[in-house]
């Protein structure tokens, strides 16, 4: 009898040369090859290509494959820096994020300034140093005459002089420019306002031309020494985060290309 | 030391005890990494790198059997290389027909010129072996290397490829027919020991 061998007779025939069918499996397929001579026969093919399989030497290692303390030391140096790449790309991506964050912040809030520093003293009389473009143009109108600083100037030099000098920093405060004309009259009406002077300036309210003036000037100056150490402030805060992007992207850069 | 204890101290880092691993397995995984890419220097670059991946992840071995683990590190090597190098082709070795396809057969390595005596001559039959082994589909491939060269048994060879038994069962029948219609063409160069085989003890 010959029958067609079908993929399931070959899997039996090819686990049963490997002694892997189960007891039963295998005297049915015994039976069956003794009475089929096709199947013998594929089972002889099968047999000749695992002998010559097996027949093959082993090939032995040209040369020895142990790992020298360079090669483990690589890998160590790889294994240390595997968790440093993620650590500093995400450093480099916060700190990109961080500067983006406050650059985009602090242009906003420049932008934002004028229009509210020009609103605010729209409703004041155009006076201070905090005028800037706004008080300009209204001097002529109303508010602080020329004419009568001197005065002004004379009671400040002589009642706060002293004090102020203590008090007053080395370094000259940043202000604002202001219009031609307002900068003149305020340095002759306070030659260095800063919050010390403020109790002095109280006693000047006698006189109601320079009273106004005076206290703006002073509100100014505080506001614009504020002002200042904010922008110096987020100005090195930016020029850090800057600094700390870079520097850990191109740590991470070089993490990532040695363990490449 | 047994083979536990000198995987512990690898595991610790213990170089010394992770080359005598080394040692015992190196011919067992450069004869795999030599049957699946047929070439002896891709097997040595696959065999060591094996080696210093098997190092690199030895935290990673759960227990069984450490020979499979290695051959398990090895045959993904290869894997990948070959993979690597379907995606970037060099030109093959085998010639195309008319079709523009490429000749499988390791039959195109005769010269037609030659006598079938003069071919039986210039190829050895592990040579016949090697191009029939590299005909076969890389999961057929893996399978027959396994059992019939570093003779595992299925379960073993499961565990390697991390497939069930009956895969391993199947694909290796398919396999071996496969090398059977193959080795056809060099039935000459076959032992008599090997070709008088089959007078079935059944």
């Amino acid at each position: 009898m010959t029958t067609q061998i079908t993929p399931r007779d070959w899997e039996h025939l090819s686990a049963y040369l490997d002694g892997e069918l189960k007891d039963k499996e295998k005297i049915l397929l015994e039976d069956r090859i003794r009475k089929d001579e096709n199947l013998r026969f594929s089972l002889d093919s099968i047999q000749q290509v695992r002998a010559a399989l097996r027949s093959q030497p082993i090939q032995r290692a040209p040369r020895n494959f142990t790992l020298t303390p360079a090669m483990a030391g690589m890998d160590m140096r790889r294994s240390q820096a595997a968790p440093v790449f993620p650590v500093m790309r995400l450093a480099s991506v916060l700190a990109t994020i961080f500067l983006v964050v406050i650059s985009v912040g602090n242009l906003l809030a420049n932008r934002m300034q004028p229009a509210q520093v020009s609103q605010s003293f729209a409703q004041q009389p155009a006076f201070g140093m905090g005028g800037g473009g706004g008080g300009g143009g209204s001097e002529s109108e109303q508010g602080f005459s020329v004419s009568e600083a001197p005065q002004v100037e004379e009671q400040l030099t002589t009642e706060v002089s002293d004090e102020a000098a203590e008090a007053l920093p080395a370094e000259p405060l940043p202000v604002e420019p202001l219009p031609a004309g307002t900068e003149s009259q305020l340095k002759a009406a306070v030659p260095n306002p800063t919050p010390t002077v403020q109790p002095q300036l109280e006693s000047l309210r006698k006189a109601p031309e320079a009273e106004q003036p005076s206290e703006v000037a002073s509100d100014e100056t505080a506001g614009a020494k504020t002002r200042a150490s904010v922008i110096t402030f987020i100005g090195g805060l930016q020029i850090i985060l800057a600094i700390l992007a870079i520097t850990t992207g191109l740590i991470a850069f070089y993490f990532r290309r040695s363990t490449r | 030391m047994d083979e536990a204890a000198l995987i512990l101290a690898a595991s610790q880092g213990d170089l010394d005890a992770f080359n005598r691993l080394v040692m015992a397995y190196q011919d067992i995984l450069y004869n795999q990494a030599y049957r699946i890419m047929g070439d002896k220097d891709s097997a040595e670059d696959a065999t060591q790198d094996a080696f210093i991946s098997a190092f690199r992840h030895l935290s990673t071995y759960r227990g069984g059997s450490f020979k499979a683990w290695l051959l398990r590190i090895v045959t993904n090597i290869c894997y990948d290389e070959l993979r690597r190098r379907k995606r970037r082709p060099t030109s093959p070795l085998e010639p195309l027909d008319d079709n523009q396809e490429e000749i499988e057969s390791p039959i195109w390595l005769s010269d037609p010129g030659e006598t079938p005596e003069e071919t039986t001559e210039r190829i050895e039959l592990s040579n016949a072996i090697q191009l029939c082994l590299g005909n076969l589909p890389i999961e057929f491939r893996e399978v027959v290397i396994l059992v019939d060269i570093q003779e595992m048994d299925y379960a073993e060879a499961a565990s390697v490829i991390r497939t069930p038994v009956g895969t391993v069962k199947s694909r290796l029948a398919r396999a071996r027919v496969r090398m059977r219609d193959c080795l056809q063409n060099y039935r000459e160069l076959l032992p008599a020991s090997i070709r008088l085989m089959g007078e079935s003890k059944v």
